[in-house]
């Protein structure tokens, strides 16, 4: 086996076991197909701890071994070691236990969930690979990093729409939804060459071309420049790549339930939008968490008291969810695609925006990546299993409530952990380090 | 008499395999004090909880007259801290987390952030993330720096620096410390910088404070001393005597001379040859090996 292969299975084994008895679990007490399907979030989570080794292909280059052989590794590192623990659990699962318990499944729902796992873990190889290395210093590299960075926001929504809307059967297969296949199929064979090409980009991230550097500005600074004004301004700038990323998720996803002949109608259809867009928080804010953790050393070395600067790192998650909640709506209702829910799902979603706070505080307390993975899961299920907002019998008041609880909640925590907690300052650049030595 | 700049008192922090502590250190006012300590000694740990980064076991901390609990915001508007750590990376641009930055401090200095821009030859509309480990480190100085804080905290200031910045910032400190109110703390590994700049020196080991003093009693009450010992034997283990190496007889030993003038050592059968002075680094080396032989 590819050294490099061994070596990824071995660091992460844990996470394979989580996925196989995950995946086998689900088949053997499997009920619905979407209920099953939902797992395929262990997919993402494979993808993620690869993307998070990132200083791995620096070390990689420096050993006596061929680049296409280090590509190859570790293109089957995640498609080929991922894909390849799905079946088999899915055999387990799904031919070999689940008709003991008489829960047969079908051949062709196992076949057509086989090639649906194939082609999203290819494509999220993809869409890693596409990901910039470092922050990009020209145009063209802006514009990728822009496309990659609203991309990234698809492969929930794609278990999403993997489990509440791709057919179970080949025959049910529309054309619109063959056609989104096909390039599912088309990115799954480019994640092989662009693995390849990525390599020297994250090897060396700073080889691009440096254009000239302007003079020192003199305007920088400012009169006056004090006070919660100009913080706000910095927190507002701070929210905008994630507005920016979600508007553009919130287009290819209005694209593709156009083209797959699901989205057209509001209603029914609407409550699904909004669920897919919890589905799209979950993705979003774990890389925003992870920034926040790594700009805590910087706060807490600022004139903030302890109780201001817990409640600034406690709200950033909760904002940034509103925020993206406010813009999807706001999208949704300009191209007239209101379903007229929109109120509802504002307050059926503000406990899942604390709970992405409550999330953040746990994850810096214990940035370890089965914590990350678990919380994942977790808010996922929530996102999908709460947000039905026509059988939402909770009156209102109760979810504002609930809300307003987890973020006193959250804010607490983030109290306790940032005044005890020494571990939680040395996070340099995220929770890269601590997940898996990586550098970006 | 001013009050000190820096006062801890029965400072402990326990770790799983590391324990901080009881730690007293003063830094008096006015003063650049050099804190070094091998790697994992628990420099870094003091800085991180002089500024809340994690909690105390036990004990006390006052900086620039402010607790650093109870009066912490207080403190952080007289004290400023750089460490390679510090990540400002969230902000984006150089220009935005100068701008973030500055909106805390009343007192901060815009000339001197101009100044300091062009000669770290660092520009506002550069993304920080693609910096160099080295400019980061200067980034970070100059925010810690142009706040004019009463006391500058820094961390391994030098590390990634380039000679001609290193040389800036130092010409930076003494500029600030001229000022007799403004006081300098310095943990680093760069000991000939701290030699040369430094007006005290305190050295950690295994968590505690083994030895402190001025630079220049430290450097100067330390020889290295070549003797034998005509009736054979082992010298036996004693405090500011540190046996480096022995050969043909002959053996050489960093000696604090205040503690062990040459009489003493002669009356303990011990024969002189020479006795050389030494740099700090020779000195840091002595006490911090002795400690870990006896450990």
């Amino acid at each position: 086996m590819n050294p490099l292969t061994l070596d990824f299975i071995r660091r992460w084994k844990g996470l394979f076991l989580v996925q196989f008895v995950i995946t086998a679990g689900a088949w053997i007490m499997h009920v619905t197909v979407p209920q099953t399907r939902l797992h395929l979030v262990v997919i993402v989570a494979v993808a993620m701890s690869w993307d998070l080794m990132r200083g791995l292909v620096r070390a990689q280059l420096g050993l006596p071994q061929r680049r296409a052989a280090i590509a190859a590794g570790l293109w089957l590192s995640v498609v080929g070691t991922g894909v390849a623990v799905h079946l088999a659990a899915m055999m387990l699962g799904g031919v070999l236990l689940a008709p003991l318990l008489g829960q047969a499944v079908d051949a062709g729902v196992l076949g057509l969930h086989a090639v649906f796992c194939v082609l999203l873990i290819g494509t999220v190889q993809f869409i890693l690979t596409g990901l910039p290395s470092a922050p990009p210093r020209t145009l063209a590299g802006q514009v990728k990093g822009a496309i990659f960075g609203g991309l990234w926001g698809l492969p929930m929504f794609g278990i999403f729409w993997l489990s509440f809307f791709a057919p179970a059967r080949w025959e049910q297969v529309t054309m619109g939804q063959r056609w989104i296949m096909l390039i599912m199929a088309a990115l799954t064979v480019a994640s092989w060459f662009t693995t390849r090409s990525m390599m020297l980009e994250r090897a060396m991230p700073k080889l691009e071309a440096v254009p000239p550097r302007p003079a020192v500005d003199h305007r920088l600074g400012l009169q006056g420049n004090k006070g919660w004004g100009v913080r706000l301004e910095q927190e507002v700038r701070w929210l905008m790549p994630f507005v920016f990323m979600v508007l553009m998720a919130a287009g290819i996803l209005i694209s593709i339930n156009d083209f797959s002949g699901q989205g057209a109608t509001p209603g029914a259809q609407g409550m699904n939008q909004y669920r897919s867009m919890a589905m799209l928080n979950v993705t979003m804010g774990f890389p925003l968490v992870m920034v926040a953790a790594g700009s805590l050393r910087a706060l807490r070395s600022l004139p903030l008291r302890l109780s201001s600067c817990a409640l600034l790192v406690a709200l950033r998650p909760f904002v940034a969810s509103v925020a993206m909640m406010v813009v999807f709506m706001a999208l949704y209702i300009f191209i007239g695609r209101g379903s007229g829910m929109e109120g509802r799902a504002l307050i059926a979603f503000l406990p899942l925006c604390s709970l992405m706070s409550l999330a953040q505080a746990v994850m810096i307390r214990y940035p370890r990546l089965p914590v990350v993975m678990g919380l994942l899961m977790v808010i996922s299920m929530v996102s999908v299993i709460f947000v039905d907002l026509r059988a939402l019998s909770l009156p209102g008041l109760w979810l504002l409530v609930t809300g307003l609880l987890l973020l006193v909640l959250s804010w607490g925590l983030h109290w306790r952990w940032l005044s005890r907690a020494s571990g939680i300052y040395r996070l340099n650049g995220g929770f890269l380090r601590m997940m898996g030595g990586a550098q970006r | 008499m001013n009050p000190p700049a820096i006062e801890i008192r029965g400072l402990r922090k326990a770790f799983a395999k590391f324990s901080l502590g009881p730690l007293d250190l003063t830094v008096p006012q006015g003063a650049i004090y050099g804190l070094i300590g091998p790697n994992g000694s628990g420099k870094s740990t003091t800085l991180d909880l002089l500024f809340g980064m994690g909690g105390r076991d036990a004990g006390t901390i006052r900086a620039a007259g402010f607790d650093h609990e109870t009066q912490e915001r207080e403190m952080k508007l007289a004290v400023t801290y750089s460490s390679p750590d510090t990540s400002f990376a969230a902000w984006g641009k150089v220009g935005r987390a100068i701008r973030y930055v500055q909106s805390f401090y009343p007192a901060w200095d815009e000339a001197l952030c101009r100044r300091l821009l062009e000669l770290f030859r660092l520009y506002p509309d550069e993304k920080i993330a693609a910096l160099s480990f080295g400019a980061r480190t200067k980034l970070s100085l100059l925010l810690a720096i142009c706040p004019c804080p009463q006391v500058l905290v820094l961390d391994e200031p030098t590390t990634g620096l380039d000679p001609e910045a290193r040389q800036i910032l130092f010409n930076e400190l003494l500029r600030m410390v001229q000022d007799e109110n403004r006081t300098v703390l310095i943990s680093s590994h760069q000991l000939s910088d701290l030699e040369r700049f430094a007006d005290h020196i305190g050295i950690l080991a295994d968590g505690r404070l083994v030895c402190e003093g001025s630079t220049a009693d430290l450097v100067g009450r330390h020889r290295m001393v070549e003797f034998s010992q005509p009736g054979g034997g082992a010298v036996p283990a004693m405090p500011g005597f540190h046996l480096r190496r022995t050969q043909a007889g002959r053996s050489l030993a960093v000696v604090d001379m205040a503690m062990h003038p040459v009489a003493t050592l002669e009356a303990r059968g011990l024969q002189l040859h020479s006795q050389t002075e030494l740099p700090l680094e020779e000195i840091f080396l002595a006490i911090t090996s002795t400690r870990k032989e006896a450990a």
